[in-house]
């Protein structure tokens, strides 16, 4: 059989290959580095707004235009690499704190705020007021800043991916039918909180959870919610934008007429939380 | 040092000349073999957590040594101009045994990039199919119908079935 003699001509090809002691001290100094470095260089990266056609330009917020963003694919030791969600799965997140979650799970697949089916929670916006009951059978992960009513300093302390975090305990179950279990991650350093619920089992609101992790490189498109309903809405837009540079990536801006305030973002693409290379193009569609 | 530093450590130490190789057989040099696998290993140590929380840690590291491998042909095709004039071709010792590895070697340069990958992580790197999915991806139907395309264009290629013999009796 020609398979059976293909191992023994690559063994016998590979065999001819001399190969030298691992650089185990280099491979431990450049990833030291590489993990001091990299929230440095994504905060520091600016990015130039692009003009094509009938896009509007938007005033760079940053002033300075700087055009050393960390571009990921062109560093010789690109880390972006090293960023790769388990097979099946997607990342999804905000900044780099994110968690993977299964390719068929929709963005945003609620009723009124409350998960309709399996799905990922990321800025969600304003809510219609009305009262939705988790259904059965559903698993879903929300990602979103702390709120104020949530005590976390009772929580665990666990490490993701090296960075000091916070898991909840004993987390009682919402007493509804179905009932639903419920799991969070905590990380402090960035105020993002991943919280799990299942109407399955706690095991199923808990392994959404092991799925947790903090990228190298990659960086999650940002929320609008906080630039259209956290300051004045006529600089929503130049303060999304600003957002975007600041998480390193580029804006290109295109106004629509519309019949709310000018200023107001109302939408982007790729939509938030989707994880994306540092200096990507993101589309940010403003009211005017 | 941080608590996962003597992990990697071990792990590396298992594996270093096999990846170093494997990193040859997908297209690499010698010494850029051993830079790409330094790389490659590098990334798993700055994310170490997630390679201990993998299934399967062993298709982790392949999938991420053939990423590694990929970005740095998808740079060479940026950045690296043609030259006019080919280097001068080093002529073989006349040795049988060269003459096997450079049949080999021109065996696998006929396959696709996919393809080669494939028979790379089945025949060389030994994982199974189940892994190499995992490594790769791409769903296990893939991975056999890229195995299979791949035997069908190694089995019918002249210089490397002169060598078949040769190799299993040095091996065997």
């Amino acid at each position: 059989m020609f398979d059976d003699n293909l191992t023994d001509l690559l063994e016998a090809r590979a065999a001819d290959v001399l190969v030298g002691p691992p650089p185990l001290a280099e491979m431990h100094r450049v990833a030291a580095r590489r993990r001091r470095s990299y929230g440095v260089a994504l905060a520091a990266a600016a990015a130039v707004v692009v003009t094509v056609g009938a896009v509007a330009v938007w005033p760079d917020g940053s002033g300075s235009g700087r055009d050393d963003a960390p571009i990921a694919s062109d560093s010789p030791t690109d880390p972006a690499a090293g960023d790769v969600p388990p097979p099946g799965f997607r990342w999804v997140g905000m900044g780099q704190a994110v968690v993977a979650v299964p390719k068929s799970w929709p963005l945003n697949a609620t009723n009124c705020g409350t998960p309709a089916t399996d799905t990922v929670v990321v800025d969600q916006g304003v809510v219609p007021l009305c009262m939705a009951l988790y259904p059965a059978g559903v698993t879903s992960v929300e990602i979103r800043a702390k709120n104020n009513m949530e005590e976390v300093s009772s929580w665990t302390p666990i490490e993701v991916d090296g960075e000091a975090a916070l898991r909840s305990t004993d987390q009682a179950p919402v007493d509804a039918e179905p009932k639903v279990y419920r799991a969070s991650i905590y990380l402090p350093e960035r105020d993002v909180m991943f919280a799990a619920s299942s109407s399955v089992s706690q095991e199923a609101a808990d392994e959404v959870l092991t799925r947790v992790a903090i990228l190298d490189a990659l960086v999650a498109v940002p929320g609008i919610s906080e630039a259209n309903y956290g300051g004045e809405q006529r600089k929503a837009g130049e303060n999304y934008v600003r957002t975007l540079e600041e998480a390193g990536l580029t804006a290109e801006v295109v106004t629509e007429r519309h019949r709310g305030g000018a200023g107001f973002v109302l939408g982007v693409s790729p939509t938030p939380g989707t994880v994306v290379e540092p200096g990507t193009v993101v589309t940010v569609t403003v009211a005017r | 040092m941080s608590r996962a530093d003597p992990e990697f450590d071990e792990f590396v130490a298992a594996r270093w000349p096999r990846l170093v190789r494997a990193a040859v057989l997908l297209g690499c040099g010698s010494h850029e073999a051993e830079d790409v696998t330094q790389t490659a290993l590098t990334r798993c140590l700055v994310s170490w957590s997630r390679v201990q929380r993998a299934d399967d840690r062993d298709a982790y590291v392949y999938r991420v040594l053939v990423n590694t491998f990929t970005d740095t042909r998808r740079r060479r095709w940026r950045g690296e101009q043609p030259t006019e004039h080919l280097p001068e071709v080093v002529t073989p010792d006349g040795t049988r045994d060269v003459i096997a590895r450079d049949a080999v070697d021109r065996a696998l340069a006929k396959l696709s990039a996919d393809q080669r990958t494939a028979v790379v992580l089945r025949y060389y790197a030994n994982l199974t199919e189940v892994q190499m999915a995992v490594a790769l991806d791409v769903a296990p139907g893939t991975v056999k119908s890229r195995l299979s395309r791949a035997l069908s264009t190694l089995a019918a290629d002249p210089d490397l079935a002169d060598h078949e013999g040769h190799a299993c009796s040095t091996t065997t």
